[in-house]
């Protein structure tokens, strides 16, 4: 089976930590306005801003979610066979349209700045419904009884 | 598709998980191929005909709408 894509297994754990983590602090920012108050030692000319210090909060809470996300969804099972992979696959499948129908809907019934809080979640649902359905997938799987 | 493996597998008196070791796949995995619910790819139905001796066509058989 070609799994050069997938990541070693450690990789899963060390993605539901961090995800966990980042994930609270991003609630925490969202709704909170908690920042970690880190800023770039110089001013730092953005693709459209004005040129002043950065502040890191998003950079740090955004990019490290993503990653840790994907380290979750793209680690080896323990056994990584190529029913494991045809799971994978149709789950990604799923995920893109269960996040992409949702998001046509919120189109339509989400107007204004709550708009603003579906974009910033939409860039991680995506990743989280494939997660949810290929380890619900897996799960199934994994209880299929012994029939000798 | 039709497959005799659970068939073959008692001939041979292997169970499963011993299969599933020798082809390196799930034991679950074994499952699913038995039950007709998974069509295993070309390479894994040779490692099954290698396991059991016979060749590919006694362990698949194609089916009506197939």
């Amino acid at each position: 089976m070609n799994t050069k894509l997938l990541l070693p297994r450690k990789f899963k754990y060390v993605g539901m930590i961090l995800t966990v983590i980042l994930m609270s602090f991003g609630i925490a920012n969202m709704y909170f306005e908690f920042m970690f108050e880190i800023y770039t030692p110089f001013a730092v000319q953005g693709l459209l801003d004005s040129s002043q210090p950065n502040e890191l909060t998003d950079e740090i809470l955004g990019g490290g979610l993503i990653i840790s996300l994907m380290l979750l969804a793209f680690s080896k099972e323990k056994i990584e066979d190529e029913f494991v992979s045809k799971m994978r696959l149709e789950s990604l499948l799923w995920a893109v349209y269960v996040n992409y129908t949702l998001l046509i809907l919120a189109f339509f019934l989400v107007y204004g700045s709550p708009f603003f809080d579906v974009i910033v979640y939409n860039m991680y649902t995506i990743l989280i419904f494939f997660i949810g359905r290929f380890n619900f997938l897996m799960y199934r799987h994994l209880q299929t009884p012994e029939n000798d | 598709m039709k497959n005799t493996i659970r068939v073959q597998r008692a001939i041979k008196n292997i169970t499963q998980a011993q299969l599933a070791e020798a082809i390196g796949v799930s034991r679950q995995t074994i499952n699913t191929i038995e039950s007709g619910k998974y069509v295993p790819s070309t390479v894994l139905a040779l490692k099954m005909a290698k396991v059991f001796e016979k060749p590919v066509e006694e362990l698949f058989e194609l089916e009506a709408g197939d």
